[in-house]
């Protein structure tokens, strides 16, 4: 049976001339996993609004939506409600209540649901989602994926058909990501409700969907399971660099057979195609040594008198001109490392010196003009403005001259209004707001975080121009591709203390657990390849396997 | 409840019996009947007038947009109270009222008080505090129309309602400790509180200075990009 | 045995408000020093001795005022001494300080139920007034907890961007205004979110049920009962005048009545019940350790 069925969706919003949907069609089999990806800005968000009555956006269209056959603007008002659910991005703001069980009772109350019914069926869910002990919490007390499987939860308490999902895991860390995937899975396979799910991280989403819907400026260029569709998608499609690293390896060798969609999958099948004659690629020759931006000596700190140590004997050192990534688990210390560095808290035993000076020295301006600058995580909390010309404009007048050798041309956002930039948008003019204080050294929390593939290229081209023009630049991620990717040294803090620190290559070759895709992949059969393209290289070099 | 068949009717009544008819009785007994039963009289006029206006609420038709921009601002209004030397309750449930409606306003003054009580202390002041608050808002909201267009009449709708407030609740303060209203201890009250009431009401027009054009703003394009 | 703290809020509530209510509006030295009384003990007895700052606060203020109401206060007749050509009188200081108790004693039980209700609570109250409100109260109080956090995220952020200062007052609040304007934009935007999941997941489709945690037992009627009856006859000793004292011209109080006494006792039991309650339910659990 049908359970959703998209057929002829053009949709164009008012004021603009260009649809944001063409001719979409497409059906869903009750009980399929789908995953629905393109770049950001393609349609994928109008498209799930579109299934979803309450969110449809206020565009004109042509086509039809139905759900399981009937029209969606027909469906009566609460059967729509009960029947799809929608999950979005961020986590915080779609929780309505103060307490977790009045969050999964809401749904049902809307619904009329007796009480009785309303008690039971939270137990129910409280013990299939393991959530007994938050029952009575304030979900403000909750971590960002404990959020989002609530949000799931009061979802799935109305018992849906149809589950949308609109990037769901794009504001959570990794772990905490695959957790609500794994959640997912069992949800479809328990109780096989259809899903559509839009995302770009999709290492872990591909191995376990059923279909996989490719967009491209409002079309949908392909459908299919996920193996024939990444067999047949052209190299150079937007989603590609987005795909897991094993099809992108088997796309860029041309490697024969059925694609690879795991790390086991690869080194199973692909791998053994090629030769290992040659195991490692040469060594890039060495950054010359510089005058460190950022030294961290012997730094304790903890948040109370009686709390324990967040950050013990951290010792580390960023030079001038070069681009760190410090990488590590939850509360490992990342954030508040970065938040001593720009002074905004103070060590309590050992120093940190910025440019050779003590941080303690500076006179409480100086440090943050023309020196020191942190770009947040949350980059919303730095825009105040209307439009993101009059952000700029707030710290420098004459922005564009400031702005000339900025590596991104900023002239198409200067008229909008920063919230209604993607997140990507938003996290380069929030950069380029905070270039205009002239930073040498500039420190950046999760700038990656909820980026598509292509955002975070773009992103790390903006962060390359800046390292040419001197800048130094401290990155704290969870990500570790981009890190094996971009970094020119990376460091991994535990426990509040640095337990290693190295060029990419080495450093993620030498760990076992935490390291990237590719180094996994090529364990054993190549050493020091950590990125796409260092195994494409390699491989390249080596050649096929004679048979 | 009497049955009013008259819809009309009904709607005037809703709105009339707590903004016009309660806080008359409060007034002409304030001035009039200078019974000592004056505290508890007032105090059990305005607990009714809010018992009317909020349980009436049920029966009004407001947006949930409308309604979360209502808590809102009243978080927003509570949470201002931290900000050094700006005080955001009267000005914000002003502004509320004029891009949000009269019941908006109404609603965003009397659970700013309630909430933001909790922080401060609730007391015998707190049904007051409601009111009054309540009732800036639910009569700005009436003067919305003008005060989107004259900036300095919303300037001055501010001041005097921040002023108006302090001496209102002075009144009642008055009222309680002395059992009676004289107006030798209501100056004597007011001249000892005159300071805070000065400083009261010079930082809620700072507020109200300072945030008119960014909430305005703000609220437009909330309606412009999602609609109301 | 439930302690009183968690009996159903709506009896806690009403026992409360009928206890202040009577305080506020009666001026009987004996009642006024037995509501004082009890509201301290209870308060001592949730609290320890924690929230020194808050004692202080609740007696010295009242303290104040009644040492300093003579000074504007001419009324009486009995001069103690004389300052600044104005009479210091007895009647003035008692009255003062009468009132004094009075203040004391409403600040304490309000204390008292404020730190009783939580958001639960309170939202479960304003249900009976109206469920629409209690829902835009209970998110406004999410709201409260979850601004705090971004205000902080919003004030650290615009630190280290240079632009937030406290160097002066002028500077703290062009700071303060800057964090509030961001915060602000980012309430309204995500409010926007909000409404979305609500009316995804059906808010607005028609008549709603409302589940609440709190049920009512025999135990809640039988407070709500106790209390009414007790509050009953005080307020009918106060509304009949037997609680009346003049302090003008000199002191002086009606005899003490059949009524008065029962308008007391009745003010007593009242005033004690949630101390009984605790100190029984205390007791309860005593002797089951000690069977364990």
């Amino acid at each position: 049976m049908e359970a959703l069925a998209f057929s002829h969706l053009t949709a164009v919003y008012p004021e603009s001339d260009r649809p944001v949907l063409r001719d979409v069609s497409f059906s869903l089999e009750a009980g399929e996993f789908a995953v629905l990806c393109g770049a950001t800005g393609c349609g994928k968000t109008t498209l799930l609004r579109f299934a979803k009555r309450e969110l449809t956006p206020r565009c004109t269209h042509t086509g039809t939506v139905t759900f399981c056959g009937t029209a969606v603007e027909a469906l009566e008002a609460r059967t729509a409600a009960a029947q799809i659910g929608f999950v979005m991005q961020h986590p915080e703001q779609q929780i309505v209540t103060d307490r977790v069980w009045h969050e999964l009772a809401f749904g049902l109350e809307n619904l009329g649901v007796p009480q009785a019914v309303i008690r039971r069926r939270i137990a129910e869910i409280a013990s299939y989602f393991g959530m007994e002990d938050w029952l009575t919490k304030d979900p403000a007390s909750l971590s960002g994926g404990q959020k989002q499987i609530l949000n799931l939860a009061s979802v799935m308490i109305m018992q849906p058909a149809l589950l949308l999902l609109d990037e769901p895991t794009a504001q959570l860390d990794p772990l905490a990501a695959a957790d609500f995937l794994t959640t997912l899975q069992r949800l479809n396979r328990d109780f096989s409700v259809t899903i559509l799910l839009a995302e770009h991280r999709l290492g872990a989403v591909i191995p376990i969907a059923d279909r996989l819907l490719v967009m491209e400026n409002g079309a949908l260029t392909a459908d299919g399971s996920p193996r024939s569709v990444l067999e047949k998608l052209p190299e150079n499609a937007p989603v590609m660099a987005g795909m897991p690293a094993p099809v992108q390896l088997f796309r860029a060798v041309g490697g024969s057979g059925v694609c690879p969609l795991s790390v086991s999958d690869a080194r199973r099948t692909l791998l053994p195609q090629f030769r290992a004659e040659i195991r490692t690629l040469p060594e890039p020759a060495p950054r010359p040594e510089t005058e460190p931006a950022l030294a961290f000596s012997g730094v304790y700190f903890r948040y109370q008198r009686r709390a324990a140590d967040v950050l013990s004997d951290l010792t580390f050192s960023v030079q001038t001109g070069e681009l760190y990534c410090l990488i590590g688990g939850n509360g490992a210390g990342k954030s508040t490392a970065l938040a001593l560095a720009s002074g905004v808290l103070r060590a309590y035993a050992g120093t940190v010196r910025v440019f050779g000076k003590k941080i303690a020295d500076y006179k409480q301006r100086s440090l943050h003009q023309g020196c020191v600058t942190l770009l947040p995580q949350d980059v919303q909390t730095v825009f105040l403005k209307n439009t993101v010309a009059e952000e700029l404009a707030e710290i420098d007048r004459d922005y564009p001259a400031a702005l000339k050798d900025f590596p991104f041309d900023l002239s198409a956002m200067l008229p909008m209004h920063p919230y209604d930039l993607s997140g990507g948008q938003q996290q380069i003019a929030a950069l380029a707001k905070v270039m205009l204080t002239k930073p040498r050294l500039l420190l950046l929390d999760e700038p990656t975080k909820g980026l598509d593939a292509q955002s975070k290229k773009l992103l790390a081209d903006v962060l390359y121009g800046l390292t040419e023009r001197g800048v130094t630049l401290l990155v704290v991620t969870h990500d570790i591709e981009f890190a094996a990717e971009h970094a020119d040294r990376c460091g991994f803090l535990s426990q509040g203390a640095l337990i290693s620190s190295d060029t990419p290559r080495r450093f993620f070759s030498e760990n076992v657990f935490y390291t990237t895709a590719v180094s996994r992949m090529t364990r054993g059969k190549y050493d020091g390849a950590v990125t796409v393209a260092d195994a494409v290289a390699l491989c390249k070099l080596n050649g096929r396997e004679e048979r | 409840m009497i049955v009013l068949k008259n819809a009309r009717l009904r709607g005037f009544l809703r709105t009339a019996l707590p903004f016009l008819i309660m806080p008359a009785i409060i007034l002409v007994t304030a001035l009039g009947w200078r019974a000592e039963h004056y505290a508890l009289v007032s105090f059990v006029m305005v607990l009714l007038a809010l018992l009317l206006f909020l349980s009436g609420f049920e029966k009004r038709e407001l947006g949930t947009r409308r309604m979360i921009l209502v808590s809102v601002m009243t978080a927003l209004s509570v949470i201002g109270r931290l900000l050094p030397l700006l005080k955001p309750i009267t000005a914000l449930t002003v502004l509320s009222a004029m891009y949000l409606g009269s019941e908006a306003g109404f609603l965003v003054g009397a659970l700013s008080a309630v909430l933001s009580n909790f922080i401060m202390g609730q007391g015998p002041w707190t049904p007051f505090q409601m009111f009054a608050w309540g009732i800036i808002g639910f009569l700005a909201g009436l003067l919305a129309k003008p005060m989107q267009r004259s900036r300095l009449l919303l300037y001055c709708y501010g001041a005097v309602s921040g002023l108006t407030y302090s001496l209102l609740l002075d009144v009642w303060t008055v009222v309680w400790t002395y059992g009676e209203f004289t107006l030798r201890e209501y100056w004597a009250a007011t001249l000892t509180a005159l300071p805070y009431t000065v400083l009261y009401a010079v930082s809620n027009l700072l507020f109200l200075v300072i945030f008119a054009k960014p909430v305005g703003d703000k609220l437009h394009r909330i309606d412009v990009k999602y609609g109301l | 045995m439930r302690s009183f703290a968690e009996m159903n809020p709506a009896a806690v509530t009403v026992h409360l408000l009928l206890t202040a209510c009577i305080t506020i509006f009666c001026m009987e030295p004996v009642l006024l020093g037995i509501s004082l009384c009890a509201a301290i003990a209870f308060y001592l007895m949730k609290n320890g001795t924690a929230h020194r700052s808050f004692h202080l606060f609740a007696l010295g203020v009242p303290a104040l005022f009644a040492v300093l109401n003579p000074l504007w206060n001419q009324h009486g007749s009995t001069v103690l001494f004389v300052i600044n050509h104005r009479a210091y009188t007895a009647e003035a200081l008692c009255y003062g300080g009468v009132t004094g108790i009075r203040l004391a004693a409403v600040l304490y039980w309000f204390r008292i139920f404020s730190e009783m209700t939580d958001s639960e609570k309170l939202f479960y109250l304003f249900r009976f007034l109206s469920p629409r409100i209690a829902m835009v109260l209970s998110m406004a109080i999410r709201n409260l907890t979850l601004y705090r956090e971004q205000m902080k995220k919003i004030q650290q952020s615009q630190r280290a961007l240079g632009l937030y200062r406290e160097a002066h007052l002028i500077d703290d609040v062009r700071g303060g205004a800057r964090v509030f304007s961001v915060l602000l934009t980012w309430a309204l935007e995500n409010g926007i979110i909000t409404a979305n999941s609500m009316s995804a997941r059906g808010y607005g489709t028609g008549r709603r049920t409302s589940y609440v945690t709190f049920r009512w037992h025999l135990r809640d009627a039988v407070l709500l009962g106790i209390s009414a009856i007790l509050a009953a006859v005080s307020i009918r000793a106060v509304a009949a005048g037997a609680m009346h004292w003049e302090f003008y011209p000199v002191c002086d109080a009606p005899p003490h009545g059949l009524l008065w006494t029962a308008g007391i006792g009745a003010y007593l039991l009242l005033s004690l019940l949630p101390l009984i309650y605790e100190g029984k339910e205390m007791l309860t659990w005593k002797r089951l350790r000690s069977h364990i």
